[in-house]
């Protein structure tokens, strides 16, 4: 990996990091999900500053430039975190319905129950 | 022939105009068929018509799309005891004429009963239809059996039809769910009916949505549909018999 790529690693992992805790203090997102864009950031950071690490795996699968090894680690993480994000969207969307049938029958059944009163 | 107790289901989102026309008609020609209108959080009037007409309504407070809406108008029939429902457009497509021969299929011990309107008369050839024949071969082609309309909305469902509908996930009043049930050894019937074109508003299925519909329909009935749980419907008929 060449300086330029790391010194890009490190440094947009940094903004990226601070970026995410000014979101968190706005309260335009939770603590809860922002935790895996800090743990990646932290993890390129980590890659920037130990490039040997990608050397080694790489070399292990056979991947000749240890930059393509990582540019396919960071497409591979990426992939599951948008597959579990429509995961949870699905069970978002799932219970949104819910509630939504819900109130719709029990107000439904209120009045039922106010037009027998009567 | 049992006797059966039917909850016909409006789905209706922003049909204030064609509403009254429907509930009208309804009135006049089966006047003693319950019926529900669900509003599915619509932003005109659709609510106000329904009530300055002492119309039966389910008022969902936010919009959820028909699978939401007409799922909640099957809760409420279960909820009151219905023993069969049938789907039904607010845009004025369909005809209350065509519901006693649908009913009569049900009695004959038919699970679900579409009204088609290609069963007897050929179907004309057209981008939409094109899309139908579609639906149809991927429907054939994975269960073998072969339905004329499986895009008509105007569905009859039985009790255990029901019953399954509300306890399978993903189920939608759509063809890959006609896909489902079949494969739920569920008894699919088809009587002939006419349909006009919808009298106001606009569908559910705009233009540019049909593409998005198609695919999703192809690709759930052929590849989505074989990991999918099945029930048998045949069943439990017998044990609904034997209760």
């Amino acid at each position: 990996m060449t300086i330029e790529l790391r010194l890009l690693l490190f440094l947009g992992a940094l903004f990226t990091t601070i970026y995410i805790g000014f979101e968190v203090k706005k309260g335009r997102i939770d603590i809860e999900h922002s935790l895996f864009w800090v743990l990646f950031s932290f993890g390129l950071v980590i890659l920037s500053i130990f490039p040997k690490i990608v050397i080694f795996f790489s070399s292990i699968v056979g991947i000749q430039s240890p930059t393509n090894f990582l540019f396919l680690v960071m497409i591979f993480v990426l992939f599951i975190k948008d597959f579990s994000m429509s995961k949870s969207f699905s069970k978002i969307e799932k219970k949104n319905k819910e509630l939504t049938q819900k109130i719709a029958l029990e107000k439904k059944s209120e009045a039922e129950k106010r037009n027998k009163e009567f | 022939m049992n006797e059966l107790n039917p909850l016909l289901i409006i789905p209706a989102y922003n049909e204030e105009e064609s509403l009254s026309s429907v509930i009208l008609e309804l009135r006049e020609f089966q006047p003693e068929l319950d019926f529900i209108i669900v509003n599915d959080g619509s932003s005109d009037n659709t609510v106000e018509v329904a009530v300055s007409m002492n119309a039966n309504i389910l008022d969902l407070p936010v919009n959820l799309g028909l699978s939401g809406a007409f799922e909640a108008g099957v809760k409420y029939a279960k909820q009151k005891g219905y023993d069969c429902v049938i789907q039904f457009d607010a845009d004025g497509q369909h005809m209350a004429s065509s519901i006693p021969s649908m009913i009569l299929e049900a009695q004959k011990g038919a699970d679900i009963v579409i009204g088609s309107r290609f069963l007897k008369t050929k179907k004309n050839r057209s981008l939409r239809m094109m899309g139908s024949d579609l639906i149809a071969l991927a429907i054939r082609l994975t269960t073998g059996v072969n339905l004329t309309d499986p895009t008509s909305g105007l569905r009859l469902y039985n009790k255990s039809a029901i019953d399954a509908y509300l306890s399978v996930p993903n189920m939608t009043p759509e063809p890959d769910t006609m896909s489902f049930y079949i494969k739920s050894n569920a008894q699919i019937k088809e009587v002939q009916v006419n349909m006009r074109e919808r009298l106001a508003g606009d569908s559910y299925l705009t233009v540019s949505r049909s593409i998005r519909y198609m695919l999703r329909m192809t690709i759930s009935i052929l590849i989505l549909q074989f990991f999918r749980k099945k029930l048998d419907l045949t069943k439990m008929n017998r044990m609904a018999v034997g209760k």
